[in-house]
């Protein structure tokens, strides 16, 4: 897997194959810590449900990530509670207020969350952003970390 | 008649039963790893029995409505209609930042109620007693704002201003503190307190006396949409967000 | 023999929805926000995704149900609630609710889990279902294999790893620009398309373990979708929704007779959103004559989230002598 540096602090890989996705997403769950924050974006099929697999699973969660598109929030017991958000179903900004996001999002646990260009609202002011672009080729896609606060620019430090 | 007032606008459960000036209980419970949804109904039910009220000596549920905490109002709320509509009694939804400002309303001031909202934000408003009686008007729209364009509002009023609740542990613990004038704004620090069951039950049997009940199909938690400018201030953090930008 | 009436309470997710049930076998009202006119009454019902719907229906869908069955609240015998899975904020106005009624009337408290209620709909439908049975209960929000022994008791033998089957429906359906909501309209054109004119993967079906993927399937459609539309190819949406949804069918019938296979029982009863659709129930029931299993569907209404189903349940349950204390709680997955 590739990985190159932009000088905004973004990061990007290369990932070949769902499985280097979700080993990606384990090598950063083990890194995150209660309060932080990750929002997704990236096209259907993409790989966000498997970055986040990866995640949950470096976090030792007992439960597998599968896709929360119905529930919209799903929660996770790991080393610390992990709330899996996906957004796919949501059609105002507003909606997202009737789920009560602040007790998740300012809480006690880690959040995730797919489809989060539809709350940009909402989003707290500090955050890892990740895209997943796909491509021509069937498995392969291109990852980008995009850190905004000093907390996540030096989570991406530990990443690489 | 007893009243009974339920108030889950914090992590604090409160229930509490009235009977004209009498206080049957007052209950307060703090239990961060037990949620409301699975202590309410089960301390409701200990507390009646201890104090031997029956559930059909019930004349009205008081239920606080917000703003405040998400999950636990509409725990709160879908519990009040269900004991109403079982017991076909009627319901008085009371606003949390009313009922704070009862529980402090003898400070000699204008009263500010807060409460804890999203990032940075606090839902509140202003009271003032009347003069001559003890009854409190409402000075401002109830609204949602951060800790600065609080203290702005402040500087509209020349008496004193007492700041309260449990947005206050917040605005503290962040260090706002420096944000405010020292001689016009007191910061009534207590123990962690929620408006409390019994000011819910208390202004809901005054309701209840006027004939203001809620009507118990289409009460719903109390709202504060984002404001227009506090869409536009977090519109301006966004740029930042978009990932096809660079910084 | 007494007559047992149990008023069940379903807000799992989108749905707000009240039943009155007799003896856990008939249905004296079934309400479904979404399917009734209550607007007319009390203002705008519309399912969404949001728990503020169920706050404002759950009042009003009771009060419908009751009338509707001619029965008062005082005279029910036990209240029966979807605690689970789902979305927090949804089963708890639903639960709160419930536990208030409980202890206002004095009526036993059965919590209610939203998967098992899938699987007995079709108590509702069938009068000779015999224990132990395999149940694939299919939906938006679900797909799993259970092994039932008898009430009360579920062994989730297998789940998706990722998407469910009726996820897939909608995404496919959204991405084609069919239109909302996916399954039934992928359903209807399947007819008119080849349901082997493209070979999808059948995710999992060479592995005898019982889990069910679908996000594979997603993908290949998608990139399908993608090298047709670049090679300015004809898109021939009937036989993309035909294959695709023969796919989904063969995979969920395959692993169902692996794990009948499994436990050497030969009762299947499915349930969920899913199991409305035609051409799964058809070729399932072809599979059962083909190998001797016994298939079992609900009735096509009973197929989607309802609080008749969950309402059976809790009858069962307190008929063996089971119900909650107001310890109960909310549980999303």
């Amino acid at each position: 897997m590739e990985n190159n540096k932009r000088s905004c602090g973004a990061i990007t890989y290369i990932s070949n194959s769902p499985v280097q996705t979700f080993s990606l997403g384990k090598k950063l769950g083990m890194l995150l810590k209660k309060g932080d924050l990750i929002a997704l974006d990236g096209d259907l099929g993409a790989g966000k449900t498997c970055l986040i697999q990866g995640i949950t699973h470096g976090l030792k969660s007992k439960s597998n990530a599968s896709s929360p598109s119905f529930s919209i929030i799903k929660e996770y017991q790991g080393n610390i509670p992990i709330y899996h958000f996906d957004l796919y179903r949501l059609n105002h900004q507003e909606e997202i207020e009737e789920l009560g996001y602040e007790e998740y999002f300012y809480g006690n646990g880690i959040t995730l969350i797919e489809w989060a260009n539809k709350i940009k609202n909402y989003l707290p002011d500090e955050l890892l952003l990740v895209k997943i672009k796909m491509s021509k080729e069937y498995l392969k896609r291109t990852i980008i970390f995009k850190p905004i606060g000093d907390g996540y620019r030096n989570l991406m430090e530990e990443l690489k | 008649m007893k009243i009974l007032g339920i108030d889950t606008t914090t992590d604090i459960l409160s229930l509490a039963i009235v009977e004209s000036k009498k206080i049957i209980f007052d209950y307060m419970v703090s239990t961060p790893e037990i949620t409301h949804s699975s202590m309410l109904v089960l301390s409701l039910r200990e507390i009646m029995k201890i104090t031997r009220v029956n559930i059909n000596e019930l004349g009205g549920i008081a239920v606080s409505i917000g703003p405040g905490s998400f999950t636990g109002l509409r725990v709160g709320l879908a519990t009040a209609k269900g004991l109403a509509f079982s017991l076909s009694i009627p319901i008085i939804g009371v606003n949390s930042l009313d009922a704070y400002a009862l529980r402090w309303n003898e400070l000699p001031g204008i009263l500010c109620p807060i409460i804890k909202a999203r990032q940075d934000d606090y839902y509140f408003t202003f009271f003032k007693k009347e003069k001559n009686n003890d009854r409190l008007i409402r000075l401002e729209d109830y609204q949602c704002l951060d800790w600065m364009s609080i203290n702005r509002i402040f500087d509209k009023y020349n008496e004193k201003i007492f700041v309260f609740g449990e947005g206050l542990g917040e605005v503290i613990s962040d260090n706002q503190t420096k944000y405010f004038k020292e001689d016009k704004v007191v910061l009534v620090v207590r123990e962690q307190e929620p408006p409390g069951a019994r000011n819910i039950a208390l202004m809901g049997q005054e309701r209840l006396l006027q004939n203001k009940e809620d009507d118990v199909y289409k009460i719903s938690p109390f709202y504060i949409k984002k404001s227009a400018a506090e869409q536009k201030r977090k519109e301006l953090k966004i740029r930042q967000k978009d990932i096809n930008q660079d910084d | 023999m007494t007559k047992k009436i149990i008023l069940g309470i379903e807000t799992t997710c989108d749905e707000t929805s009240v039943a009155v049930v007799e003896n856990g076998e008939k249905i004296l009202s079934n309400i479904i926000a979404s399917q009734v006119k209550i607007h007319q009454k009390y203002g705008g019902v519309v399912p969404e995704i949001a728990s503020r719907e169920h706050m404002k229906n759950i009042l009003i869908i009771c009060a419908e149900a009751l009338k509707k069955a001619g029965i008062l609240l005082k005279n029910i015998d036990g209240i029966a609630i979807a605690n689970g899975p789902g979305l927090k904020g949804s089963l708890l106005v639903g639960l709160s609710f419930a536990k208030a009624v409980s202890f206002a009337l004095d009526k036993p408290l059965i919590g209610v889990n939203h998967i098992e209620g899938h699987i007995y709909a079709n108590f509702l439908v069938h009068k000779n279902i015999e224990f132990p049975f395999i149940s694939l209960i299919v939906s938006g929000g679900h797909t799993s294999l259970i092994l039932v022994n008898e009430i009360g008791h579920l062994k989730i033998l297998g789940t998706t790893r990722d998407d469910a089957a009726g996820e897939v429906f909608d995404k496919i359906a959204k991405y084609l620009n069919l239109g909302y909501p996916g399954g039934p309209i992928i359903e209807k054109l399947a007819l008119k398309g080849g349901k082997n004119a493209i070979i999808f993967p059948r995710p999992l079906t060479k592995t005898p373990n019982l889990d069910f993927s679908f996000s594979g399937l997603k993908t290949a459609v998608i990139y399908f979708v993608n090298e047709k539309k670049k090679m300015q190819g004809e898109l021939k949406v009937e036989d993309i929704c035909a294959s695709f949804q023969q796919a989904v069918i063969e995979t969920l019938i395959h692993k169902t007779l692996i794990a009948t296979e499994k436990h050497r029982i030969n009762a299947i009863v499915v349930g969920g959103g899913v199991a409305a659709n035609e051409s799964l129930r058809r070729e399932m029931l072809k599979a059962g004559k083909t190998y001797n299993k016994k298939i079992y569907f609900p009735s096509k209404e009973l197929c989607t989230d309802n609080a008749a189903m969950i309402a059976v349940v809790g009858y069962y349950k307190l008929m063996k002598g089971f119900s909650d204390s107001f310890y109960l709680d909310v549980y999303t997955g």
